[in-house]
């Protein structure tokens, strides 16, 4: 009878041990995964900050520095760019920068547009013979400066 | 439930769980394979990190370029880009910049500069070497020129 | 007496364990085999990018160069009577430069290569009378970046709506 009753305490905390094991291992597995997935989340967050943010930075300057003329939007919305014949007006509207190309002699519109880029906002200003070019996205603000020609 | 029995003194046998061993080898398993894997993500974290400060060391270079072209001065380049209070955070040639390139005093990215003047009859070409640096290590550099004519008037 | 009675149920069945174990380490894998795809791809874009904004750096350096052997031609062309023919006698030799006589002015077109796609072309107008222009002997009137096809006059044969020929 004794011996039952020792080996039954015996079972019980091998029992318990096991599950504290277990417990143990499940703590530590989410914990990993919970980490994994933080670092992944960052590492997509910058992913998307490349290749929207600084990506229209670089495409607006590109398209600034190849042209033959370049007149500021009224309001910072955008920037007409002329170059062979041909204008192309960038500009920001409802979350999106937006590219219209057009004859060079035509008015500058900011409406029909190919959509290039999603953005939280952009501003375009010309200071000095500089334009700066500012655009966030996901809370990131990024900026740059060229110079008008 | 399987048991395996293992002598303990003379004879006694005690019954040994396989699932408890089953237990630890898997947590062993989990624990070598675990560091591994957390290894490679402290790994690609690193390099994100460093890529994030390159992508603006760069956006930063460019700026600094484009306002020393512009104005001939390294003095107006950097207040055009990083304020009239540059000169307080600036150290004999160097700036302390944060993971954004905003002027910082704790900061990460470490931006060295330095200017050479040639000196041609007609004028000055001018080179600004900027190099942005991380834990001593380089990550960006950049020269840009500026040429400015003697008499100080040649037109943009 | 029952030998089953020997037995104690005490946890779970085994194989459970192994099984949470092997399904964690293959998603935490991929977990990481991603985050390396990601951040490798991302660097690799920025590193290209630095690199470009440095060779466009290098080409205007290479410009500004030549503007400075151009505008010691100029000054030492303004004493003489046919500033235009001066100019360009005394600046024949320098390479990468074409030079055109604007009655009394010089327009310079300079090209310096970026990379083997673009060229930079910067277009500067040197004055035979520095004093109508508040002392200046030269302004810039164009800097941009030209692709090489373009430069080369290469056009891409597009229909121009015109009839088709049988």
């Amino acid at each position: 009878m004794k011996n039952f009753r020792i080996r039954e305490k015996a079972d019980s905390v091998s029992a318990f041990g096991s599950m504290l094991l277990f417990l143990i291992f499940a703590v530590c597995t989410m914990m990993m995964i919970a980490t994994a997935a933080g670092t992944y989340s960052r590492i997509s967050e910058d992913f998307d900050g490349i290749f929207g943010g600084s990506a229209a930075l670089r495409y607006v300057s590109n398209k600034i520095r190849a042209a033959d003329s370049t007149e500021p939007l009224d309001g910072g919305k955008g920037l007409a760019v002329r170059s062979g014949g041909v204008m192309s007006v960038i500009y920001f509207e409802d979350g999106e920068l937006y590219e219209r190309t057009a004859a060079s002699d035509a008015v500058p519109e900011t409406s029909g547009g190919e959509p290039l880029f999603a953005l939280d906002s952009m501003n375009i200003s010309l200071d000095g013979g500089l334009y700066r070019i500012t655009v966030s996205l996901n809370g990131e603000e990024y900026s740059v400066l060229v110079r008008e020609g | 439930m399987i048991y395996l029995k293992i002598k303990v003194g003379a004879g006694e046998s005690a019954p040994v769980n396989l699932f408890f061993i089953e237990l630890i080898i898997s947590l062993l398993f989990f624990s070598f394979s675990g560091a591994v894997v957390l290894r490679v993500f402290a790994f690609a974290d690193n390099k994100a990190r460093l890529s994030g400060a390159l992508e603006n060391a760069t956006l930063c270079a460019q700026s600094v370029a484009e306002a020393y072209s512009t104005s001939g001065s390294v003095d107006n380049a950097f207040s055009i880009v990083f304020g009239e209070n540059y000169r307080e955070h600036a150290d004999g040639g160097a700036l302390l910049l944060d993971g954004g390139c905003a002027l910082s005093e704790n900061g990460a990215v470490r931006l060295d500069y330095s200017e050479d003047i040639t000196e041609y009859s007609a004028g000055e070409l001018r080179t600004l070497t900027l190099c942005f640096s991380v834990s001593g290590e380089e990550l960006y550099s950049l020269r840009c020129p500026s040429y400015v004519p003697a008499g100080g008037v040649g037109g943009e | 007496m029952n030998k089953k009675k020997g037995l104690r149920p005490n946890g779970a069945g085994i194989g459970y364990v192994s099984v949470i174990v092997i399904f964690a380490m293959v998603c935490l894998a991929v977990f990481a085999v991603m985050s390396i795809r990601a951040a490798q791809s991302g660097d690799a874009v920025n590193r290209r990018a630095g690199e470009y904004t440095a060779q466009y750096y290098e080409a205007e350096r290479k410009a500004d160069e030549v503007l400075a052997r151009l505008d010691e031609c100029a000054l030492a062309s303004l004493g003489s009577e046919f500033f235009g023919e001066s100019f360009i006698g005394a600046a024949s030799d320098i390479a990468n430069t074409s030079l055109y006589d604007e009655g009394g002015n010089v327009r310079a077109v300079i090209s310096a290569e970026i990379n083997e796609r673009q060229v930079l072309e910067l277009t500067v107008v040197f004055f035979g009378s520095p004093a109508e222009h508040g002392g200046a002997r030269f302004e810039t009137t164009g800097r941009r970046t030209v692709t090489v096809a373009e430069e080369s006059g290469g056009a891409l044969n597009i229909w121009n709506g015109s009839e088709i020929p049988q």
